[in-house]
């Protein structure tokens, strides 16, 4: 027996306790919290797509930009910072425009719905009021315009650990497919980020995210990687000095 | 209750210990794989009718690993340093409750990455690509990381030895 197959012996052995039972009423409830806060999502951003077309006579699904590629630095290198403001990193249709009924929460839908400009990814903000979240107000979702034009939302992410605004990354949520759909990597920054990079796990490229300020809050950033950067990793925000900016909790959730 | 329930019961009876296991392997800590395990159930039912199709056990795991290991998601720092770890506390495999005080030393020696590459390489055999997404690092780093940690553990003496390094990660044990 070498080495190695010990220390799998060893770990394979079961710990010196027994596993608790898992109350999976508990689980299916607060599962079930979950769920019910994306249906929420749905039902609000749809909501709020009928209002538009009453009020402006506009379709969501018809102001979709082409798709911008995320833009691409150097191989395997960090980002040199400069003093020059990052080129493009927002899409030229990131906000919906259409006349809207004001920034108003519309049963948790909270300001604008941006338009990604990548296969037709919708990201906006809902509300959230959860007694376990006593910190957390709001979450970002993505999702997706109907043939109706009325967005669906696919993933939501919110903070779970501390303030939802403090300085810095907050739940993001990586890459996923999601019935034959690929979700993009997305989250928020606290802060005056002008420029949010990561690395490429496929490539070990570094990418810039596309980045859009919330309508509610300018200090809330929201970004996106395409889809096709695939997974990414080491996120890092930049000011318009070209200074790193705090990172905040820039892991990346999956699920 | 609704037929998707009925598997999702099932499946998290079937899954439960082997996730509280896993957790502990990377926490070190009977509480917090428990909360952890739990966590990730969670979250797997919330996603169930998506992923009930599939393999559910996997994704149950990715996201016991980022739960886990987002504790170490943070700016890091390690510096050079002459000396290597101690060795683990001494080994005597012939009982059961040295080997698992062994273990859990020895897992206590390595950084939480190289903790979380050690486990689910060498515990979960998982194939170093799947290691590296499910950590989301690159295969080189997976590749760096196991070979530091197995030299670390001093298991692997005919592996290249990296540079000595004593780590220092804010924020990253648990």
């Amino acid at each position: 027996m070498t080495n190695l197959d010990d220390l799998k012996d060893a770990m394979a052995a079961p710990p010196d306790f027994a596993p608790r039972p898992i109350d999976l009423g508990t689980v299916m409830v607060a599962g079930g919290r979950v769920r019910r806060r994306r249906r929420l999502a749905v039902s609000a951003a749809s909501g709020l797509a009928v209002a538009a077309l009453l009020v402006g006579g506009a379709q969501f699904a018809s102001r979709a930009a082409a798709p911008e590629p995320a833009q691409v630095a150097g191989q395997g290198e960090d980002p040199q910072p400069t003093s020059a403001q990052p080129t493009s990193t927002q899409p030229p249709n990131t906000k919906d425009e259409s006349p809207r009924p004001a920034t108003t929460s519309m049963g948790g839908v909270l300001g604008d719905i941006i338009h990604t400009g990548v296969d037709g990814w919708l990201l906006y903000t809902t509300s959230i009021d959860d007694p376990a979240l006593p910190d957390t107000h709001f979450g970002v979702n993505v999702g997706l315009a109907a043939p109706n034009g009325q967005p669906v939302t696919v993933v939501t992410t919110n903070e779970t650990t501390g303030s939802d605004r403090s300085p810095g990354f907050h739940a993001v949520q990586g890459t996923m497919e999601v019935e034959t759909h690929i979700t993009p990597t997305f989250g928020y920054y606290i802060g005056s980020a002008v420029r949010i990079t990561a690395t490429a796990n496929g490539t070990g490229r570094t990418v810039n995210a596309h980045r859009a300020t919330w309508s509610e809050d300018p200090s809330v950033v929201m970004f996106w990687f395409n889809p096709d950067v695939g997974s990414v990793r080491n996120l890092k925000a930049y000011g318009s000095d070209g200074q790193r900016l705090p990172a905040g909790r820039n892991g990346i959730g999956v699920g | 209750m609704a037929r998707g329930d009925d598997e999702f019961v099932e499946f998290a009876t079937a899954s439960s210990a082997r996730l509280q296991h896993v957790a502990y392997l990377l926490t070190g800590n009977r509480h917090e794989a428990e909360d952890a395990a739990q966590t990730a159930l969670v979250r797997t039912y919330a996603a169930w009718q998506r992923i009930r199709r599939n393999d559910a056990y996997a994704y149950a795991r990715t996201v016991l690993a980022n739960l886990v290991t987002d504790q170490w998601r943070r700016p890091y720092r390690e510096y050079a340093t002459d000396e290597l770890p101690d060795r683990p506390t001494p080994r005597d495999l012939a009982d059961d409750v040295a080997r698992r005080r062994w273990l859990i030393g020895a897992l206590d020696t390595l950084s939480p990455r190289e903790r979380a590459v050690i486990v689910l390489r060498h515990y979960l055999d998982l194939p170093e690509a799947e290691v590296a997404r499910e950590l989301s690092l690159s295969v080189g780093t997976v590749k760096s990381l196991n070979s530091r940690g197995l030299a670390k553990l001093r298991l692997e003496p005919d592996a290249p030895v990296p540079t000595p390094r004593r780590n220092q990660e804010s924020g990253a044990r648990r």
